[in-house]
């Protein structure tokens, strides 16, 4: 009896002194906190919500890889802790590999990895709007547990916009002006120019898409968000405007009916494997070949813009990122190369990587995203 | 053509179900094996068709050792009849039993094979549901139709694996006559597995008796169906008759079994 | 005497009612033939290019005659480049796929089985993969993915036979395995995709999609061989499966070799498939639904049912991407839709008109 008394006397004793050690250390002032308190902010996001961030973002996860240079051109590249899979390249983002992906890379991103989500601890969700199924409900999971301010970073309609929201967010707005800045001064540049084409001055061109192989034929209709300010800016018409689509997207177009346009210029944006990015050579082999192969299908072999060497191909980096500007560019340039005699659209890609992506890749020496150049 | 089993012994993993079986059936024979539930019986006939590798032991068919023969030069030789047999998509009983000429005949069926069919469908009495689907049939049809089929392989032995056992008294007598003719028309040596001791009593020119994987009989009806013999392998007691030289047997009620039958009714009534 | 009389009436009416009943069946193949090739001569003249009727044909007649005058503008890169092969790999793809799921339905005892059960289409997806993420493969060149693809289908056949071949080959055994394997190599397909760039994991997720706009002369140079061939030797194995439907044991104890003529078929199949696989990624429901069609009309005799499968299966396919090519031109739908569209309702009635079960 004595043995149990003197037993629990001991235990009590040992689990007072634990709690008043835990409850001592408690007391001391956090003096970093202090330091970084930081006023809620409230931002109207690009679907309408009201989102309330109440502490300094200091750990940032995106879903869909547009988002990733929308980061690098705020400067805050160094808080993403979780990421969309898809894109890779270290030179543009340090570090990338290391960061856990929230989701597998051609998965819809709005099933995220909650699990990763919460376990790190993330301050800001940035959520891309793209026409996939699933955002209300990731919405819903995440409601009072994570910030999410929903953008549309990846096309004109959304950019601005976007990038301002996320600037007050994150305190970057002076980050965030400079590029809008750039940006509104080439889009003025361009359209400038070709706002007075007639329609007969502008070429017909087909946007050609793919799952790989260069006889597939998937494109976009002017349903898609952006097509028609594609078109306007760059100054051409597609040919596939009023397909019957789904949303914007038309998977399969019969070749019976493409070889009867009339076709002034053709953009092959293929995935090619390889083919494009930083480390890419500047004669990538790849993209050389998948020209050669699409310009040699039956389908376009006899068409005027393969005969007028028209034919060009675009990675996939120059759309569905912020860089879409740089596309603009380069298409403006192919089709209206009289127009655009003093443009060079590399050199605008050569500002966006240096100023705005902040990387050191010296164009005229290394990387590859459009071919031919001119 | 005869069929000679040596010292056969067969065993699943960790069962040993035939024990060394020796038996010796002629031409113009029929033999039934008769035995217990789990006797071996079924195995036995499996291994003589070569559908079952004995682990020791050897069966001879007309002096030839059977595993040295191919499938098809067994199936040439024997015809089998399964307890039953389960199509996947039903074929209709003129395909099927035009299937026992698959063993004589190449990718299209002869003029001669479709005539064999016709005359063995007929003398079965089959020719009415000759152009049914053989799933849709009754169990005891079906039988029927498997006997069929293994008659139009024109063997030289018939191994029947319990082939009266969902027939009615009359079709019963029915197969066991067309296979009696059959014996003697053909020069064929039957063997076949029968639970019914009456009717192995009344046809077989010998009966083998199994009990656990070994011969524990064989001889004519009157040397094995003795009440001796069914009380030592069945654990049965019954009376054996004999009416116009055939001998029937007839179990007598069992006691154990009605007074267990009275102490369930007594659980259930609480 | 009159008993024998009635016998001998009896046997000359079921001779008479049986060879009826057969040449009833053969009849239904013997009139597919032509209705295949009215089909594909048809499905030409149809499509998003306008072109004439009879320039349509005088198009392809000028190339066996060339003294037939010219047609006018593009007709003749329409109809030669573009609209006869993709029929004709239409042709080629749905008398692989429908004799083959008649096949693997009557091997593997499952009536669910199709072509792609043994995992076949997942092995030539992570084939393909290795090739585009990874770069890695037997053949360089042009035939990269598509060798890769090829291998990989044969490499998953191999592992089925030798992993079910342990337990005797059993359809069970089989089809366990291949689904396994099926399961496997679909996973294996989704993790080598978090090693490879953007672009290679678009085209690798793409790849098995079942399309038959990537085909060609040169391609059905290489399977026309095969599919012919390969079809030819199950419809001569095909008096062997009629036994084998009754059950393993039953077809043993007839002489047939259970295993091998399982083995043979198993590989037949996958060669042609893996081929077919290859060159238009996965196009489904034919394989499953031709056999069916055809037992419900003309029994189960696999000497008929196998040819007769694959026919139905081309007309299934061929006017189901006739149509996914007019419907909504110049868009077009993806064929397997729309196979299964027009399918689904054949299929429907014919169970609802069939007395009896299915099977």
């Amino acid at each position: 009896m004595n043995k149990i008394i003197r037993n629990i006397t001991v235990f009590l004793m040992l689990y007072g002194f634990t709690v008043l050690y835990a409850t001592g250390n408690q007391e001391k002032p956090a003096a970093e906190e202090i330091d970084s308190i930081f006023l809620p902010v409230t931002v109207t996001d690009i679907r309408g919500r009201d989102v309330t961030v109440k502490n300094s973002v200091e750990r940032i996860a995106y879903i869909h890889h547009g988002t990733a240079e929308t980061l690098k051109i705020l400067n805050v590249w160094d808080k993403v802790v979780a990421r969309a899979g898809y894109i890779n390249d270290e030179l543009f983002f340090p570090g990338i590999k290391d960061i856990p992906v929230l989701g597998p890379p051609m998965g819809n991103p709005y099933e995220p990895n909650y699990e990763l989500l919460f376990g790190l601890g993330v301050d800001l969700l940035i959520v891309e709007d793209i026409p996939m199924p699933g955002l209300e409900d990731m919405l819903a999971h995440l409601k009072g547990i994570i910030p999410v301010v929903v953008v549309k970073t990846y096309e004109p309609g959304g950019l601005v916009e976007g990038l301002q929201a996320l600037a007050r967010i994150l305190g970057e707005e002076k980050n965030a002006q400079d590029y809008i800045m750039w940006y509104t001064a080439i889009l003025d540049n361009l359209s400038n120019k070709t706002a007075n084409l007639t329609e007969n001055q502008k070429p017909k061109i087909f946007f050609k898409h793919g799952y790989g192989a260069p006889s597939d034929v998937m494109t976009f209709t002017d349903e898609m968000s952006y097509a028609p300010f594609r078109n306007r800016i760059a100054g051409c018409i597609n040919i596939a405007a009023d397909l019957p689509s789904q949303g914007g997207w038309a998977p399969a177009v019969d070749p019976e009916w493409l070889i009867m346009q009339s076709l002034d210029a053709l953009i092959i944006a293929d995935p090619i494997p390889g083919a494009f990015g930083s480390s890419a050579s500047g004669d990538s082999l790849a993209a050389v070949n998948h020209l050669e192969a699409v310009r040699s299908l039956p389908v376009f072999a006899e068409s005027k813009a393969v005969k007028d060497q028209a034919a060009y191909i675009i990675g996939g980096g120059l759309f569905g990122t912020p860089r879409f500007i740089v596309g603009f560019a380069y298409m403006a340039k192919w089709f209206h190369p009289d127009l655009f005699a003093d443009f060079d659209p590399q050199k605008i890609h050569q500002q966006y990587l240096t100023q705005f992506m902040r990387v050191n890749l010296n164009l005229s020496e290394q990387g590859f995203y459009v071919y031919p150049k001119e | 053509m005869n069929v000679v089993v040596e010292n056969l012994h067969f065993s699943y993993p960790g069962k040993d179900v035939l024990q060394g079986i020796d038996l010796c059936l002629e031409e113009t024979e029929i033999m039934c094996i008769v035995g217990p539930n789990g006797s071996g019986k079924s195995t036995l006939v499996k291994c003589i068709e070569d559908l079952l590798k004995p682990q020791q032991g050897r069966i001879i068919l007309g002096g030839t050792d059977s595993g040295k023969l191919s499938s098809l030069d067994i199936a040439r030789i024997i015809g089998y009849v399964p307890q039953s047999s389960k199509q996947i998509f039903s074929t209709t009983v003129f395909d099927t039993v035009l299937m026992g000429r698959k063993p004589h005949s190449s990718w299209r069926s002869s003029s001669e094979d479709v005539d064999v069919v016709i005359e063995i469908l007929t003398t079965m009495n089959l020719a009415e549901i000759a152009l049914q689907e053989f799933n849709h049939l009754s169990g005891g049809q079906q039988q029927r139709v498997l006997i069929a089929r293994a008659l139009a392989q024109k063997p030289k032995v018939l191994l029947l694996d319990e082939p009266t056992s969902a027939l009615d008294i009359a079709h019963q007598l029915e197969v066991m006559e067309i296979i009696h003719n059959l014996v003697h028309k053909q020069r064929i040596a039957v063997l076949m597995v029968v639970h019914d001791l009456n009717l192995a009593s009344r046809y077989a020119d010998k009966i083998v008796m199994l009990n656990d994987g070994v011969v524990y009989a064989s001889g004519s009806a009157g040397q094995i169906l003795t009440s001796r013999s069914i009380e030592d392998v069945y654990g049965v007691e019954a009376n054996i008759h004999s009416h116009r030289g055939v001998l029937s047997v007839t179990p007598v009620r069992r006691v154990i079994g009605s007074s267990r039958f009275h102490q369930i009714k007594e659980l259930h009534s609480y | 005497m009159s008993d024998v009389e009635a016998l001998l009436r009896q046997s000359k009416h079921l001779k008479k009612s049986y060879i009826k009943h057969k040449s009833r069946k053969k009849l239904f193949v013997i009139i597919l033939i032509p209705v295949v090739i009215i089909l594909v001569g048809s499905a030409v003249a149809f499509g998003t290019a306008d072109i004439a009727f009879f320039d349509v044909y005088s198009t392809i007649f000028r190339f066996f005659f060339p003294v037939i005058s010219s047609s006018t503008g593009n007709a003749d890169i329409i109809i030669w480049k573009l609209r006869l092969p993709r029929i004709l790999m239409g042709l080629l793809a749905g008398i692989a796929l429908g004799s083959s799921g008649a096949v693997m339905q009557v091997v593997l005892r499952n009536p669910l089985a199709d072509p792609y059960m043994l995992g076949i289409a997942s092995a030539a997806g992570f084939g393909a993969s290795l090739a585009i993420v990874l770069g890695v493969g037997i053949v360089a060149g042009p035939y990269l993915i598509i060798g890769n693809a090829f291998l990989f289908s044969l490499i998953s056949s191999g592992l089925i036979l030798a992993l079910s071949g342990r337990k005797g080959a059993s359809p069970e055994s089989m089809v366990l395995t291949g689904l396994a394997l099926l399961f496997f190599f679909q996973a294996m397909t989704t993790i080598i995709q978090y090693f490879g760039d953007s672009e290679a994991v678009k085209v690798a997720v793409f790849w098995t999609v079942g399309d038959l706009g990537k085909s060609g002369w040169g391609k059905l140079a290489i399977i026309t061989p095969l599919v012919l061939i390969g079809t030819g030797l199950l419809i001569w194995k095909s008096g062997d499966l009629n036994v084998m439907n009754t059950g393993d044991a039953s077809a043993k104890s007839l002489g047939i070799n259970v295993q091998g003529t399982r083995i043979f078929a198993m590989v037949v199949c996958t060669l042609m498939v893996a081929g077919i696989v290859s060159f238009t990624g996965t196009i489904g429901f034919v394989g499953l639904v031709a056999p069916h069609v055809v037992r419900m009309i003309i029994g189960t005799d696999n000497r008929i049912l196998v040819p007769a499968s694959g026919l139905i299966g081309a007309v299934l396919l061929v006017l189901s991407d006739t149509l996914a090519r007019t419907v909504l031109s110049p868009v077009i739908l993806p064929v397997g839709s729309v196979t299964a569209f027009l399918g689904v309702p054949l299929f429907l009635y014919l169970i609802m008109k069939k007395k009896g079960g299915i099977l």
